[in-house]
C-alpha cells in the first residue's frame, strides 16, 4: 500500500509539469481505471499528507463506487459510505478544502447511488447522522464540514446539477422528489439556526467557517427546483423561461421558515458588521471578502423568492378594510433590500470603490435590486421602504436606486468595453424597466397609481443616461471605425444603431414615459443646440462630426421615447404621450411633445437647408429617416383623434400636409442628389420604410397623389428616367411598391387603373424587349443588369398590389408572362436571375391567385406550369452534376445557391396549393385547374435535389417539409404514384425531418407522416402487391419517429401530434411495432424497468388495437392519451443520466 | 504566479485556465484558432486533456494562459475534474445550437467550483454564426444566478473571440482597466457572421417579441 501511495504521489508532483505530464496522466488514469481500488484509495486519504494525492484517491473512490455499486453488496456499500463519513467528519487533522470537496462530492454521489434501494427509515440514518452532526458536534471544523456535506448532498439531488451516475431520469427525479418531501426544510431550518448561532464567531474569525459553510449551503436550498411532488414526474430538467429559473418559488411550506421576522436578522447583522472598516481588523481581509462575498450571493437568492410563498390575500384584505400598511410580502422585502442597500449606499462611495478596483459589493447589489425588481415592482419597493424610513433612505429606496444608476451612468455606464459599469448599467436598466412595467405596460402612469416621486427618480435617471449616452457617442470618433465591432453597428443599415444599443433605447424609453414631460424636454433641448451649432459649424470648416454622432443618438432616443415600434402592427399613441398632451392642452403650455417631434423631423431638412447641408451626412440622415418614419408612423394623419398641438401639427387640419409635403422633399433629396450617390442603405430606408409609410395610410396618400414633388417622382419611374434606375435593385424593387400602393388612395376606378397603368407600362415594354434580344445580346453585363432590376421592380409592384389594383396590375401582368419565360430560357445559366425570376412568379401566384377568376386562373397556371417545365429542362438539376467536383468553399457557395433557388421554388409549389382554397369551382364543360399535376411536377424537381446538406438550411427545410405535409394531407394518392426513386427520396427526407431539431420541420414531417400512414391504413389492402412496399417504408418511419420522441424532450402538441402519426402507423405496421417494443425491453437489464417497460408497451398496444379502423375521432383523442403516458414513463427509463 | 514547474518566459505571469463543456461544443476549436489561427472544420475528440499555453500582450505587459482543454465527451474524460486541480480560472462552453449541452453547464459548473473555489469563471455560448441556433439569448440565464461572466462567440467568425480571455485577464490581474494591446493574431474569419441575425437575437434578451423576419430579398447578395 506504501508503494502506490508513493507511486501517487510521484505522479502528482509530475503532474504538474509539462514534460511529464501525459506520463503522470497515464499513471494517475491507470489507478482511477483499476479494479476495486477501495483500499488503496483508503490507505492513502489516511496515511498521505500529499493533498493532491489525497484529491485524486477521492476522486477514484467516487469513480470506482459508482462503477462497482452492484458488486459491492449491501455490507460493501454501507462500508463505503461511512468510511467516507468518518474520514470527512473525523477529529483529527483536517483535510484541505479540495480534498474535503472531493470526499463530499463522492459521498452524496455514493448515498444518490444507493437511495432508492433503501426505505425511509434508512434513508433517515444514512443522513440523519450529518444532520446530527451538524446540529450539536463540539467540534467547530467538524461541524463546518458536515454543513459542507449537507451542501453536496442537496446540489447532488437537484437535477439541474445532478452527476451522470447511469441512472434513468425517472430515478433522479424520484430522489429529488424524497429529498424535498423528507430533509430539504428540515436541513434549511438547522442551518438558519446554525448560522445565527455562529455569525458573532464568524466576525471574529473563530467559527471554523460554520457561518460561511451555512451561507452556501442556504443558496444551494434556494437554487432547488422547487416543485409540488403532486405535479408528478418530468423527463429532464428542461430550458425553462428565464423568469422560472432566476426567481425561486419555495411555495406556502416555506412560508413561516422564510418570512419569520427574526429569519435572515443574522445576515443584516453579518453585512453591517463586514462593511464597518474597524470590525475588519479581526478578520483577515481574504476571510472578510470571502464571507461577505458569500453573504451577498445569499442575499441575491433570497431577492429573488417569488410566488405561493407570499399570502395572496393579503394585500387585498388589508385594502379591503382601508389599510395602507404593508403586507408580508412588503415587509420581506424591506428585509432583505436593507442589507442590499448597505452594499451599494452612499452610491458614491460605492461606485468609487468599484472604480478602485473593488466592484463586486456594488454589482452584487444590483444584482440583488435587479432580482426582487420583477417580483415586487415600484410600488411594493416603495411600500417597503418609504421615504423617511430610515437614516440613509430619507427619499426612499427608488431614489436611492435611482442616485445609485446615476452615478454609475457618470463612471462609463453606457460603454460596450465588458467593464464593471457597463454590467451594473445592464442590470439596473433592467431593474428599472421591471420597476416601471406597470406604468409602461399596463397603461399610463397614471393609471398604475405610481408611488410618490418615483416620476422624479426615473427623470433623473433618464437624464443621466441621455448624458452618459452623448459622451459615449463621442468617443466613438476616435476609434477606427474599419475595425471591430464598430462593423457590428455599421452592417446594421435598418437601425443605424447596434443592437446592444437599441436594447438600452427600448429601456431608455421605458423609463423616460414615466417622466415624459421633462423627458421629451431634455432631449428637446439637446437637438436644438445641435442643430443651431450645424450651420456654424459647417460655416467655419471646423468638424462636425461630434455633434453628428450625438444628433444620431438623440434622433434614435427621440423616437423611442414618443413612438412604438410597432414592428409590423398599426403602432398607437403611448398612453404616457397621450397624458402628456392632454395635461399641456389644459393648462395651456406649449406642447414638449410636439417640440420634440418637430425638432426631429427638423433633422431630415437638414440637406435642403444650403448652410447646414454639408453636415447633413448619410450616417445622420439614416438615423433621421428612421426615426421620421417611426414619428409618422404613429401620428401623422391620426385616424382617431388626438388632443392639442400635437395633433394640430400631425392633424389633416392642422400642417400635416406640409409635414407630408416637407417629407416629400426630404426623401426627393435624399434619393438623388450627388451627395448620396451608392448610399444603398439610406435608400432602402427612404424608399422601404418613409415612403412606404406614407403610402400605405390612405390620407397620407391621397395627399402625396396632390404634391408636385412626388408627382415628380412617380413620372420619373414611369418614365424608367436614368437618375432613378441607377438607385440599385433593391431600391427600385421598394420603390416601385410604394408607389403601386398609392394607387389604393385613388377614389376614381378608372384614374386609378389608369395610374397603376402609366406608372408600369415602360418596365413592362422593357420586360418584352430584352426578352426579345438576341442570346449573345441578353447575355451582356448591362443588359443582365437591366433584366434583374426589371424583375425586381416587377416584384415590387406586385407586393405593392392592393384588392383595388388587382384589375390593372393582372391586365398588364398578362402581356409579361410570354416575355418572362423566354427571360427565364435566356437566364438559365444565370442562378441571380432565375432565382429572382422564380420568386417573381411566386409573388405573382401570391397576389392574384385569390382574385382571378377561372378563365384567367387557368392562364396564369398555365404558364406555371411552362415555367416549371422549362426550369426541370435548363434549371438547376442540370448543372447540379458539376457541383461535385467542386472544393468546398465552392461547394458552401453551389449549396447557398441552391438553397436560395428551391426555397423560391417551393415557395412558389405551396402558393400554387392555395388555389385549393380560394377554388370558385369550373363551369360545366370546361377544364379544371389540376394543382396537383402542377406541384408533382415541381416536387419531380424539387425531391433529388434534397440532399440531407441542403435539408441544414432551416428556411428551406420548414419550406419543404411544410409543402410535403399539405400535399400528403390533400393528394395521398397522388404522392403514391411517384416513381419508386423519388419514393424512397421523399421517404429519407420525411426520416430526416423526423429526426431534426427544429420544431416547425418536425411538425410537418409529422403531419406529412401521419396523412402517409392514415392513407395506407384505410386504402391499401393487406394483400396487395403495393402493401409490403409500404409497410417496410413505413415501418422505417414509426422506428424514426419512436426514436426521435424518446430521445428528445418535446412540448405536449408535438407529443399529440406524434400519436397521430404513431396510431396509423402501429395499425399499418403491427410487426415493426412488436420488433421495436421487443428491442426496448431486451435492452433493459434489470428485471424492474423491463417490467415496467413492457406493461406501458402492453397499455399502448392494446390502447391501439381497441381503435375501430376507421380512427375516428373520439379513438384518437384516447389513443393519444395512452401515446402520451407511454412517452413519459418510457422516457422516464431510457433516458439516463 | 506560475505553478510549481510551470514554464513561463521570465516574469511573465501565468495562469492554469480550466476549458470545459461538453463534446463538440468547440472547446479545441476555441483554442487552436489562438494556437495557429486557423479553423479547425473536423471533429476529433479530445482525449482526457490538451494542455497550451495561450500568450496576450496587454497594457500591463504580457501574460500567458496554460490552457487546460479537456474533453467533453464522458468516455474520453480521463481523469475528468482530476484535472480541474490548481486551476485559476475557468471558461464554461456550450454549444448554442444545442440545446443539451446548455442543460448541462450546472453541472460542470459544479464539478469546478467544488475544485477550485471562487475562480472567475466565463460562460461562452459558441457557434453563433449557425444560422438554426436552439438556445436563444433569452434562455440563457445561468451565468445571472452563480454571477459569471457571459460571452456569445463563433470560433468561426472571430466573434468576440477575446472577450472571455479579456475578462479573465481583468479579474486574475485585479485591473479592471486591462486591455489588450496587440490585435490576437487571427486568421481571418471563415464566415461573415450574420450581424443583423445576432442582433435579433442580442435583442430578444430583452424583448418578449420574436425577432421579425429578415428582409426575405436580403437574404442572397444584392
Amino acid at each position: 500500500m506504501d508503494h502506490i501511495q508513493q507511486v501517487l504521489e510521484r505522479a502528482c508532483d509530475q503532474f504538474a509539469v509539462p514534460g511529464f505530464q501525459k506520463q503522470a496522466e497515464a499513471v494517475l488514469l491507470e489507478f482511477r481505471q483499476s479494479h476495486q481500488p477501495f483500499a488503496a484509495c483508503q490507505h492513502v486519504l489516511q496515511h498521505s499528507t500529499h493533498q493532491a494525492a489525497q484529491f485524486q484517491a477521492a476522486l477514484t473512490l467516487r469513480e470506482a463506487g459508482l462503477r462497482e455499486w452492484e458488486g459491492l453488496g449491501p455490507g460493501g456499500q454501507q462500508g463505503l459510505r461511512q468510511f467516507l463519513l468518518s474520514t470527512l467528519l473525523r477529529d483529527s487533522t483536517p483535510h484541505g478544502a479540495i480534498v474535503q470537496g472531493a470526499l463530499s462530492g463522492a459521498f452524496a454521489v455514493l448515498l444518490k447511488r444507493g437511495w432508492l434501494a433503501g426505505n425511509v427509515a434508512q434513508q433517515q440514518a444514512w443522513l440523519g447522522d450529518v444532520e446530527a452532526i451538524a446540529a450539536s458536534s463540539q467540534h467547530l471544523t467538524i461541524r463546518s464540514a458536515s454543513i459542507w456535506l449537507l451542501e453536496a448532498v442537496i446540489t447532488e439531488f437537484n437535477p439541474a446539477t445532478a452527476s451522470a451516475m447511469g441512472m434513468p431520469w425517472a430515478s433522479h427525479e424520484q430522489c429529488r422528489s424524497s429529498l424535498q418531501a423528507t430533509h430539504l426544510r428540515r436541513v434549511a431550518l438547522l442551518v438558519m439556526t446554525q448560522a445565527r448561532t455562529s455569525v458573532v464567531a464568524a466576525l471574529q474569525g473563530q467559527d471554523g467557517g460554520i457561518c460561511r459553510a451555512c451561507m452556501a449551503l442556504l443558496s444551494v436550498i434556494l437554487s432547488w427546483d422547487f416543485r409540488d411532488p403532486a405535479h408528478g414526474l418530468r423527463m429532464s430538467p428542461a430550458v425553462r423561461p428565464s423568469d422560472d429559473l432566476l426567481q425561486v418559488k419555495p411555495g406556502e411550506a416555506w412560508r413561516e421558515l422564510l418570512l419569520a421576522p427574526d429569519a435572515f436578522d443574522w445576515l443584516t447583522h453579518l453585512i453591517t458588521t463586514l462593511g464597518h472598516p474597524e470590525h475588519q481588523q479581526q478578520l483577515s481581509q481574504a476571510d472578510s471578502q470571502c464571507l461577505a462575498s458569500q453573504s451577498r450571493n445569499l442575499l441575491v437568492r433570497l431577492c429573488a423568492v417569488a410566488g405561493d410563498i407570499f399570502p395572496p390575500k393579503d394585500g387585498k384584505q388589508r385594502a379591503s378594510l382601508g389599510l395602507q400598511c404593508q403586507t408580508a410580502k412588503d415587509t420581506y422585502l424591506a428585509r432583505v433590500l436593507h442589507p442590499v442597500l448597505l452594499c451599494a449606499l452612499p452610491s458614491q462611495q460605492s461606485v468609487q470603490q468599484a472604480s478602485c478596483g473593488n466592484q463586486d459589493p456594488l454589482l452584487d447589489a444590483c444584482r440583488a435590486v435587479a432580482a426582487a425588481a420583477p417580483v415586487h415592482r415600484a410600488n411594493g419597493f416603495h411600500r417597503a421602504l418609504p421615504p423617511g424610513c430610515g437614516p440613509q433612505l430619507p427619499s426612499g429606496v427608488l431614489s436611492s436606486i435611482a442616485e445609485l444608476t446615476q452615478q454609475v451612468l457618470g463612471t462609463g455606464g453606457m460603454g460596450d468595453d465588458g467593464g464593471w459599469a457597463s454590467t451594473a448599467t445592464d442590470l439596473l436598466l433592467e431593474a428599472w424597466s421591471a420597476l416601471l412595467l406597470e406604468a409602461t405596460m399596463c397603461g399610463s402612469p397614471r393609471d398604475a397609481d405610481l408611488p410618490e416621486g418615483v416620476a422624479e427618480a426615473a427623470a433623473g435617471v433618464f437624464h443621466a443616461l441621455v448624458l452618459a449616452a452623448l459622451a459615449e457617442a463621442g468617443k466613438g470618433l476616435d476609434e477606427d471605425e474599419s475595425e471591430g465591432e464598430a462593423d457590428a453597428a455599421a452592417a446594421n443599415p435598418e437601425a443605424n444603431v447596434s443592437s446592444v444599443e437599441e436594447d438600452r433605447l427600448a429601456q431608455a424609453a421605458a423609463i423616460g414615459r414615466t417622466a415624459l414631460e421633462p423627458c421629451a424636454g431634455l432631449l428637446a433641448g439637446l437637438i436644438q443646440q445641435r442643430l443651431e451649432a450645424l450651420p456654424r459649424l459647417a460655416q467655419s470648416g471646423q468638424d462636425a462630426s461630434q455633434a453628428q454622432e450625438e444628433l444620431c443618438w438623440l434622433a434614435c432616443m427621440g423616437a423611442a421615447l414618443v413612438a412604438d415600434a410597432g414592428d409590423g402592427e398599426t403602432p398607437l399613441v403611448p398612453n404616457a404621450v397621450a397624458d402628456c398632451c392632454q395635461a399641456a392642452a389644459a393648462a395651456g403650455r406649449p406642447d414638449t411633445i410636439q417640440a420634440l417631434c418637430q425638432l426631429l423631423l427638423q433633422l431630415l431638412t437638414l440637406p435642403l437647408n444650403p448652410a447646414a447641408s454639408p453636415c447633413a451626412s448619410p450616417r445622420l440622415m439614416e438615423a433621421a429617416v428612421a426615426a421620421a418614419a417611426r414619428l409618422c408612423g404613429t401620428y401623422l394623419m391620426p385616424s382617431s383623434e388626438l388632443l392639442g398641438s400635437l395633433g394640430h401639427f400631425f392633424g389633416s387640419e392642422g400642417s400635416g400636409q406640409q409635414v407630408v409635403e416637407g417629407l416629400l422633399s426630404s426623401c426627393q433629396a435624399l434619393l438623388l442628389r450627388p451627395e448620396y450617390t451608392a448610399e444603398g442603405a439610406l435608400h432602402k430606408l427612404v424608399s422601404g420604410r418613409l415612403l412606404r409609410m406614407l403610402a400605405l395610410c390612405q390620407p397620407t396618400a391621397t395627399l402625396l397623389l396632390h404634391s408636385p414633388a412626388y408627382q415628380g417622382l412617380a413620372g420619373g419611374f414611369a418614365e424608367q428616367r436614368h437618375e432613378l434606375m441607377s438607385l440599385g435593385e433593391s431600391v427600385l424593387k421598394r420603390l416601385a411598391e410604394a408607389l403601386c400602393l398609392v394607387a389604393a388612395a385613388i377614389p376614381d376606378f378608372a384614374e386609378s387603373h389608369g395610374y397603376t397603368t402609366s406608372l408600369l407600362q415602360s418596365s413592362a415594354g422593357a420586360v418584352e424587349r430584352v426578352s426579345q434580344l438576341p442570346a449573345a445580346e441578353a447575355g451582356k453585363a448591362d443588359v443582365t443588369g437591366q433584366a434583374t432590376i426589371l424583375i425586381q421592380i416587377w416584384r415590387g409592384a406586385t407586393q405593392g398590389m392592393t384588392a383595388y389594383s388587382q384589375t390593372a396590375m393582372w391586365a398588364l401582368t398578362q402581356h409579361l408572362l410570354q416575355p418572362l419565360l423566354s427571360l427565364q430560357h435566356i437566364y438559365r445559366n444565370h442562378p441571380r436571375a432565375t432565382c429572382l425570376l422564380l420568386k417573381l412568379a411566386a409573388g405573382l401566384v401570391e397576389a392574384h391567385i385569390s382574385y382571378l377568376g377561372p378563365e384567367d386562373a387557368r392562364q396564369l397556371f398555365a404558364w406555371v406550369l411552362a415555367a416549371l417545365q422549362q426550369y426541370a429542362r435548363d434549371g438547376r438539376r442540370a448543372h447540379a452534376g458539376t457541383v461535385h467536383s467542386l472544393n468546398a468553399r465552392l461547394q458552401e457557395e453551389a449549396n447557398a445557391e441552391a438553397e436560395a433557388e428551391l426555397r423560391a421554388l417551393l415557395r412558389l409549389l405551396f402558393n400554387v396549393t392555395q388555389r385549393d382554397l380560394a377554388d370558385f369551382g369550373t363551369p360545366a364543360g370546361q377544364p379544371g385547374i389540376d394543382v396537383a399535376q402542377m406541384v408533382f411536377v415541381g416536387l419531380d424537381i424539387v425531391v433529388p435535389l434534397m440532399t440531407t446538406e441542403l435539408l441544414k438550411f432551416p428556411a428551406l427545410s420548414v419550406a419543404y417539409f411544410q409543402l410535403l405535409a399539405h400535399m400528403l394531407e390533400v393528394y395521398p394518392e397522388r404522392v403514391l404514384t411517384l416513381p419508386g426513386h423519388q419514393a424512397t427520396m421523399l421517404m429519407n427526407t420525411l426520416r430526416f425531418g423526423l429526426s431534426s431539431m427544429s420544431q416547425d420541420v418536425l411538425q410537418a414531417s409529422l403531419e406529412a407522416t401521419a396523412a402517409l400512414a392514415r392513407f395506407h391504413q384505410l386504402h391499401t389492402p393487406p394483400s396487395s402487391s403495393t402493401s409490403a412496399g409500404a409497410r417496410a417504408a413505413l415501418s422505417t418511419l414509426l422506428w424514426a419517429l419512436m426514436q426521435r420522441m424518446l430521445e428528445e424532450p418535446s412540448g405536449g402538441d408535438l407529443v399529440e401530434l406524434a400519436a397521430d402519426a404513431a396510431l396509423p402507423l402501429i395499425l399499418f405496421c403491427p410487426e415493426a411495432f412488436q420488433t421495436l417494443g421487443h428491442d426496448l425491453v431486451s435492452s433493459r437489464n434489470d428485471k424492474a424497468t423491463e417490467s415496467q417497460l413492457t406493461a406501458s408497451l402492453m397499455a399502448l398496444s392494446s390502447s391501439s388495437t381497441a381503435i375501430s379502423s376507421n380512427m375516428d375521432r373520439p379513438s384518437r383523442k384516447a389513443f393519444r392519451l395512452s401515446f402520451s403516458d407511454f412517452i413519459l414513463v418510457a422516457r422516464s427509463i431510457l433516458q439516463m443520466r | 504566479m506560475a505553478l510549481p514547474g510551470q514554464s513561463a518566459p521570465d516574469g511573465v505571469p501565468s495562469f492554469k485556465l480550466v476549458l470545459v463543456g461538453d463534446g463538440g461544443t468547440g472547446k479545441t476549436t476555441f483554442v487552436k484558432r489562438h494556437l495557429t489561427g486557423e479553423f479547425e472544420k473536423k471533429y476529433e475528440p479530445t482525449i482526457g486533456v490538451e494542455v497550451h499555453p495561450l500568450d496576450f500582450t496587454t497594457n500591463r505587459g504580457k501574460l500567458r494562459f496554460y490552457c487546460w482543454d479537456t474533453a467533453g465527451q464522458e468516455k474520453f474524460g480521463g481523469l475528468r475534474d482530476g484535472y480541474y486541480i490548481h486551476g485559476q480560472c475557468a471558461i464554461i462552453m456550450f454549444d448554442v445550437t444545442s440545446r443539451l449541452t446548455y442543460k448541462n453547464v450546472p453541472t460542470w459548473h459544479r464539478d469546478l467550483c467544488r475544485v477550485c473555489e471562487n475562480i472567475p469563471i466565463v460562460l461562452c455560448g459558441n457557434k453563433v454564426d449557425v444560422k438554426n441556433r436552439q438556445v436563444k439569448p433569452k434562455q440563457v440565464t445561468f451565468h445571472r444566478k452563480k454571477n459569471l461572466q457571459y460571452n456569445e462567440i463563433s470560433a468561426k467568425s472571430n466573434y468576440n473571440y477575446e472577450k472571455p480571455f479579456l475578462y479573465l485577464a481583468r479579474r486574475l490581474v485585479g485591473d479592471q482597466n486591462l486591455h489588450f494591446v496587440e490585435q490576437v493574431a487571427l486568421a481571418p474569419p471563415e464566415v461573415q457572421i450574420d450581424l443583423q441575425q445576432q442582433a435579433a437575437y442580442e435583442n430578444q434578451l430583452k424583448e418578449a417579441a420574436a425577432a421579425p423576419l429578415p428582409d426575405e430579398d436580403d437574404d442572397i447578395a444584392e
